[in-house]
Order: C-alpha cells, then sequence, then structure tokens
C-alpha cells in the first residue's frame, strides 16, 4: 500500500482492508507480547485498528512509512489500556473485538500469547530502563522496527531513535548482568 | 462475511463497516485546520510586503494573495483570497503536483472551461464540471477591495467529478480542492479571470471573477 493510500482507510472500506491484511498479523503479535488475556488482545487488536481509521486523515507520509505510523498507533492504544486498566475496566468499546472470537479463534489467540511468552518476560526485565529508552528498545528489539522506523513511530529523529537504542541496551546490559541471560536477551545486544 | 471465517476476517467487516460510514474528508472539513494555520502566521503575515511568499514550516506555499496547501488525503487545497500574484500561485501548484496555469489578464472577455473527462474515481451520478457558471457582474473598478469584494460573491460551481471539489466562497476568498492524480497528461488546472468584456477598459485592474476548471488548454475559438 503506498503512502497515498493510507489516508483512505478512514473512509474506504477497500483500502481499509488491504491495508489490515498487510498488517494484521504483526499487530496482533504485538498485541500477545503485551497482554496475556485472549479476550483483552483480541479487543486491543480492533481498537488499534479503529484507532487507525480515526487518525487516517492526520497521516503524513513525511512523518513515517504506514507500518512505522499503525505501530506508533498500535503503542499509544496498549499505554491507555494500561493507564486505564483498573479504573476504566468496563469503559464501553465501539468494537469489542473480543465479540468476533470463536473457540478456534480463542485457541489461536492463547497460543499466539503463550508463543509471545518470552517476549513478555522480558518486558518486565525492562522495566527499569528510563520511558525513553524502554519504548525505543521495545520496538526494535521486541518489534523488530528497524531504528528509523522506531524514530518515526515516536516522533523523534533516527539519530535521536539510534541514541537512546545504544544507552538502553547498555543500562539493560548493565541490570541483566545481575540476573540470569536468556537467548532473547542476548539476541536483543547484537 | 458470516459463516466459517475467523477472528480476524470477522473484524475486518466490522471495521470496513466502520470505515464505510465515515464520510469522505473534504475541503471543507479541512478549512479549520488550515485557517487554524493562519491565524498562527498572522503577526508574521502583517510584517511581510505583500507578494512575498511564506513558507510556513509544514511547506505550505502562503502569500496574502492565495494559499496552497497539501492535505493528507492527497488533495491539493487551495484559497484564492485576492486575484494578484498569478505566478506565484501557478508556481505553489506546480510544486504541489498540480499542473496549473493562472491567468488573472483582464483582457479575457469570457471564460471557457474546458469539460474534462471524470477521472478514475468519479461517480457516475456526479455532475460533469463543464461551463462556469454565470458570473458575478460588476461595473469594472481599479478598487482592489472591489475586486476582492466580487470574488467573495462568486456562486459556488458544480464539482467535476472526482478531480475538483465544489468552491467554496465566503468572507476570505475562493476556496477548492483537487486530486492530482485525476488530471491526466497534457491537462491542466486553468485559474482565469472573466469580467464584463474587453470594452470595459476598467476591467484591466478589476477582474471580477474567477473561472476554475480541469481539461485541455481552453481554445480562444469557444469563447
Amino acid at each position: 500500500m503506498s503512502n497515498h493510500d493510507v489516508a483512505r482507510i478512514g473512509h474506504d472500506p477497500d483500502a481499509l482492508e488491504s491495508f489490515y491484511l498487510d498488517h494484521v498479523e504483526e499487530i496482533e503479535r504485538f498485541v500477545a507480547r503485551r497482554v496475556s488475556d485472549p479476550y483483552l488482545a483480541a479487543d486491543l487488536t480492533g481498537d488499534v485498528f479503529l484507532a487507525a481509521i480515526d487518525a487516517a486523515g492526520h497521516y503524513r507520509s513525511r512523518r513515517g512509512v504506514p507500518r512505522a505510523w499503525l505501530f506508533g498507533i498500535a503503542r499509544n492504544v496498549i499505554h491507555n489500556e494500561f493507564r486505564r486498566a483498573g479504573r476504566e475496566r468496563d469503559a464501553v468499546r465501539r468494537v469489542q473485538g473480543r465479540a468476533f472470537l470463536d473457540e478456534d479463534d480463542l485457541s489461536r489467540m492463547q497460543e499466539r500469547i503463550d508463543a509471545e511468552a518470552v517476549a513478555r518476560e522480558l518486558f518486565r526485565a525492562l522495566g527499569d530502563l528510563p520511558d525513553s529508552e524502554r519504548e525505543a528498545l521495545e520496538l526494535h528489539a521486541i518489534d523488530e522496527l528497524s531504528p528509523r522506523e522506531v524514530g518515526e513511530a515516536l516522533g523523534i529523529s533516527p539519530v535521536t531513535a539510534r541514541v537512546r537504542l545504544h544507552r538502553a541496551r547498555r543500562a539493560l546490559r548493565q541490570t541483566l548482568e545481575d540476573e540470569t541471560s536468556t537467548p532473547t536477551i542476548r539476541s536483543m545486544e547484537a | 462475511m458470516t459463516g466459517n471465517e475467523n477472528f480476524e476476517s470477522r473484524l475486518l467487516s466490522e471495521l470496513r463497516q466502520v470505515a464505510a460510514e465515515n464520510p469522505a474528508p473534504s475541503a471543507q472539513a479541512a478549512r479549520p485546520k488550515r485557517y487554524g494555520r493562519f491565524a498562527a502566521a498572522g503577526a508574521g503575515l502583517a510584517a511581510v510586503v505583500a507578494g512575498v511568499a511564506i513558507y510556513a514550516g509544514s511547506g505550505d506555499n502562503t502569500t496574502s494573495a492565495y494559499a496552497v496547501e497539501s492535505e493528507p488525503d492527497g488533495m491539493v487545497t487551495v484559497e484564492i483570497k485576492s486575484l494578484k500574484d498569478a505566478g506565484g500561485l501557478e508556481r505553489s501548484l506546480n510544486e504541489a503536483g498540480v499542473p496549473a496555469e493562472v491567468n488573472y489578464s483582464p483582457v479575457m472577455a469570457t471564460i471557457c472551461a474546458i469539460e474534462a473527462e471524470p477521472g478514475d474515481n468519479a461517480k457516475s451520478d456526479e455532475k460533469g464540471f463543464s461551463k462556469t457558471s454565470p458570473l458575478v457582474e460588476t461595473s469594472g473598478t481599479t478598487e482592489t477591495a472591489e475586486a476582492t469584494e466580487a470574488l467573495k460573491t462568486l456562486p459556488a460551481m458544480p464539482a467535476k467529478a472526482g478531480a475538483l471539489s465544489e468552491t467554496r466562497t465566503d468572507a476570505d476568498g475562493t476556496t477548492f480542492s483537487i486530486d492530482p492524480g485525476t488530471i491526466k497528461k497534457g491537462e491542466k488546472l486553468y485559474i482565469t479571470t472573466s469580467g464584463g468584456g474587453p470594452k470595459d477598459a476598467e476591467l484591466a485592474a478589476a477582474p471580477t471573477s474567477v473561472a476554475i476548471s480541469v481539461g485541455d488548454k481552453p481554445a480562444d475559438e469557444d469563447c
């Protein structure tokens, strides 16, 4: 999908479909790396695309490729969910993603969530890093965005993104020296 | 989408519906944002000699006479506030990807808007954009304020399907949007003035209104 088409996903169902099919899998994995409840994961997947529909009119290609833009949105959706967890848990969603889950979907969703267990562990290990560095490292090492895409998703320059990644890796290495290193964590330092 | 489909396709079906219910962005919807920018640039505008282009941080080409802005949906919105600096407007449009010819020459007695073929995304029920609307008759005057006044009373024109939005005219000038993708090779956006006729000498300084069209170069013999 070209950058030009992204602006259309807000009101053109066909443009939306092509965009959705391109990205739904990686967004599901993105969500599964962060939440362990399959119902919530289904809701959040729906929320990410709804937010993209709402934000499509503000998409500016010069600020980033569509993928980085969508990951930026996904990150905000998850962030908002964690922030409101507990106080607005029952807030009414416009689209209840979980309503579309059947038995098969549920076990598939659960498998995906299980497969990302190591990543979620890693998130907890990242907890001590400053927010700006942790976010950059999450998107790069866990969600596999390039440093440039990390910059675009976070609204910072590629250079700043690289600096934050460097600092985050260094701080993480320091933290992990006291703990047992896992293969995933070693790969993050590569 | 029902039956033996999975979560992803059911969610897609729901999302498609949400998108379908959203109206396509129009020039009208984009206006408040643009005016916000003008307001922010207001202090700067006052200090700048008229006719000098002001390059906003966002890359908009703005002068006191016109504004050209590329919208996120690919449309280019044009606002004509006064009939000055035709060359600047033409350049700004070209830079925004809209091949254009702007002519505020007062000698044109009548304007021919060449009917363009509807673009690929044209809706069949939309009215083709052909002849411009009857334009405002004013007795010519050299007052710029009068010209601006005439601009304000420009009637709205029907949109050429797929390419030009409806023109809107209000106290700030005339605004329309165009989708550069629908302009075919060899076609241009023509923005021209019209008035009471070449005999009206005073017209020279005060074009009475503006005609906007997309197509091949308007041929004189058709006028």
